[in-house]
């Protein structure tokens, strides 16, 4: 029986799960050989519940995968990857949603989640001009006419090649 | 939209594709702060391993176009439609070549029988045998040379030099003649400019002999009067070499001392080698300033203030090719050492310091390894990829920066193409690449490789251009191949011929200058005169008047059928007996 963990969301909402689980987020991990063997309870603030629970849902289901190392050069090749099946299924969440989980990622540093919502909003990116990209990520167009007419004419000489 | 911090909005866009990295900024400022060239470096760095490169986008540089361009031409060596072009020298065995592949010209040279020939790679021609005086080789040997698009440069025992210069644009000799001054002993050294055609301008190098009497001749122009003589070692010079950009020449002698001659033949500095040097064993040239030498299986690289060796991992390897970034720009210059373990050595010849271990740029198994010996007999490089070939025949490219294979550029050439008929390559089932040359402009994805007496050239920049139709009327005289029959007489008229393609290669030239004057490109750079001239001498109506002009030399040849000419000369080079 492995040891469990109480992580308490900001809105108080908490949920038990197995050390190794709670040691996907390298935050947590390091915050919990700082404090000691015996901790129990540990508070994750800047995290609403919704978004903790999907986030421990992802680290139970790869709670047995392989230490993580993260490079420019590793990026490389994961690009060459399909994004697994599950990952994809659990990331078909709405947009708020999707940026939270990555933000929380982001935040907890859990790596592998991180890289899979970047992948996957990069996705979103992909084959799109401008304006429609703005109008998926609901993106208020801040440029000046000016500006922008600018930077169109320094990508209009690249786009020609 | 929830705004993600800089961090990971630089991870997502890290995740696009190239081609979508310049929608990117457009989109709002928070996305444009994000992207653009810091993107781009980012890439270029995960994409090749590196940022330390030779740029090649240009006086405006920038990371986009620098990963574009290098993506671009690593495509072009990895498609799958590549051009090669196999043709046979008809020489014999190729014991020298030397490559122009922007001016799309090949001389190759057969030292033991004297003969050579100009061919056009892109076609496949043969385009003229030459018999450089059989007595020349036969009497006197040749003890070494050099050349280049331009010229041949024999040295041979006796000390005595012979310089062949070739027309422009044709495929054509101009003029051979013994220089007027010799060694005293045999001639055991010899640099030919690669930039300069011989003639252009009396103060420019165009070639450097070095002698068993330890002189070394500075020759400027062509005109065999213009040198300067310099009285250098007790010891006889092995090799010299010049670097034409900065004006230096390098002599050594087989002590293993240095010799840094400025133009006026004076000694600026000297240094020492730990080692004595031979010309078997060693191959010297200069790079970035610094002279490199291998002496057996230890790269040396000296300055006058001294030398360091360049440390590979295993304590008995043995260096099977080497070579260097021949390209005249400056910028990073990158060296190969291929060694028996069957790794592959790339390092930066212009790295500041030499510590130790070694600052290797990379070190990579080799893709032409067997489980029995490494098979590499030549390594070629220019600043974006390395070509090595093989025992057996194979040429595979690999990425400069990342030591990543991208292909199989050649394979063994067919047996019609290498048509060995002397019997002692029976039961053989490959035969080595003994040249392996790739064009030192990144941007022009040619190269070239010699496997005994065949050729195969290798264009991946072509798209889908169709390969030229051999041009019937300028067929090689057969009577040409036998060098052994070569009478005085015969050799009187070859002299009278070229005088007489002189004068066509005068008319030629008033006619360019007419036509640059009448397009107004008279600051035309060397390089944009080749391409011009050699786009001229496509054009060129001459061709029937030359081959009318060699009928009229030799008016036994009856014209041939491209068949029976083919027969005609494998009955010739049968009935020949080889050195």
């Amino acid at each position: 029986m492995s040891r469990k963990v109480r992580l308490t969301s900001a809105d108080n909402v908490t949920y038990e799960v197995d050390i190794e689980v709670a040691e996907k987020s390298m935050l947590l991990k390091n915050m919990m050989e700082d404090i000691g063997d015996d901790v129990t309870d540990v508070p994750v603030p800047n995290v609403q519940a919704n978004v903790l629970k999907k986030v421990i849902e992802y680290c139970e289901h790869h709670k047995n995968d392989p230490a993580y190392v993260s490079s420019d050069e590793g990026i490389a090749r994961a690009k060459a990857t399909e994004i697994s099946q599950w990952d994809q299924k659990f990331l078909q969440v709405d947009q708020e949603m999707l940026f939270e989980i990555i933000l929380t990622a982001n935040y907890l540093d859990i790596r592998p989640l991180l890289e899979v919502g970047c992948r996957t909003v990069a996705n979103m990116i992909k084959n799109k001009s401008p304006e429609e990209i703005r109008k998926t990520f609901n993106i208020e167009n801040d440029f000046t006419p000016e500006e922008e007419a600018q930077i169109r004419r320094e990508h209009e000489w690249a786009q020609d090649r | 939209m929830v705004s993600p911090p800089p961090e990971v909005l630089a991870r997502i866009f890290f995740y696009l594709e190239p081609s979508d990295l310049d929608t990117v900024p457009l989109v709002c400022k928070s996305w444009q702060e994000n992207s653009g060239e810091k993107l781009w470096r980012r890439h270029f760095a995960a994409r090749f391993g590196t940022l330390d490169v030779t740029a090649l986008s240009g006086p405006d540089f920038s990371w986009r176009e620098e990963y574009l361009i290098r993506e671009e031409i690593l495509g072009r060596w990895t498609r799958q439609n590549l051009k090669t072009v196999s043709y046979n020298a008809t020489l014999g065995t190729i014991t020298d070549m030397f490559s122009d592949l922007s001016g799309s010209r090949v001389i190759t040279f057969n030292r033991g029988r004297g003969v050579g020939n100009i061919s056009d790679p892109r076609v496949g021609k043969v385009a003229r045998e030459r018999m450089f005086a059989a007595d020349f080789s036969i009497q006197h040997r040749i003890a070494c040379l050099d050349g280049s698009r331009f010229a041949i440069v024999c040295g041979f025992h006796d000390g005595r030099i012979i310089t062949m210069v070739f027309a422009r644009s044709s495929h054509l000799i101009l003029s051979y003649n013994f220089l007027q001054y010799r060694h005293d002993d045999a001639v055991t050294a010899v640099w030919v400019s690669k930039t300069h055609r011989p003639n252009v301008s009396s103060d420019t190098l165009s070639f450097v002999t070095g002698g068993a009497d330890g002189k070394v001749f500075l020759v400027f122009g062509a005109r065999t009067d213009n040198y300067k003589q310099v009285d250098l070692s007790q010891h006889p010079i092995d090799f010299v070499w010049a670097d034409t950009h900065s004006g230096q020449v390098v002599a050594a002698d087989s002590s293993g001392r240095l010799f840094w001659l400025n133009k006026q033949g004076e000694t600026v500095a000297s240094s020492k080698l730990p080692s004595p040097l031979s010309q078997d064993d060693t191959q010297l040239f200069i790079c970035c300033g610094f002279v490199i030498a291998k002496y057996r299986d230890t790269i040396y690289r000296a300055s006058p203030h001294g030398y360091e060796s360049y440390a590979m991992s295993g304590e008995q390897e043995r260096i099977l090719a080497w070579n260097f970034d021949r390209a005249a720009t400056t910028g990073p210059k990158y060296m190969v050492a291929a060694v028996s373990s069957g790794t592959i050595y790339c390092w930066r010849v212009d790295h500041p310091v030499l510590d130790d271990p070694v600052p290797l740029f990379w070190a990579r198994p080799s893709p032409l390894t067997s489980e029995r010996q490494p098979h590499i007999t030549q390594v070629a490089l220019n600043s974006v990829v390395l070509l090595i070939g093989g025992y057996n025949g194979h040429c595979v490219a690999m990425d400069l920066m990342s030591g990543e294979t991208l292909r199989q550029v050649s394979s063994k050439l067919s047996r019609q193409v290498l048509d060995f008929r002397r019997g002692d390559t029976a039961g053989r089932e490959s035969f080595p690449i003994s040249h392996l040359q790739v064009d030192p402009d990144p941007l022009q994805p040619h190269a070239i490789l010699s496997v005994k007496e065949a050729i195969q050239y290798i264009d991946s920049g072509a798209d889908n251009e169709r390969i030229k139709p051999l041009r019937k009327n300028r067929k090689p005289a057969v009577t040409r191949l036998a060098a052994e029959r070569q009478t005085a007489a015969d050799i009187h008229e070859e002299i009278d011929f070229n005088m007489e393609m002189i004068t066509l290669e005068d008319e030629e030239h008033n006619h360019q200058t007419h036509l640059r004057e009448a397009y107004n490109m008279t600051d035309m750079t060397e390089e944009e005169q080749i391409a011009y001239a050699v786009l001229l001498s496509e054009q060129n109506e001459d061709a029937e008047l030359i081959q009318a002009l060699e009928l009229s030399l030799h008016p036994e040849e009856p014209p041939q059928a491209d068949e029976s000419d083919e027969e005609l000369r494998e009955i010739l080079e049968r009935s020949l007996v080889d050195q």
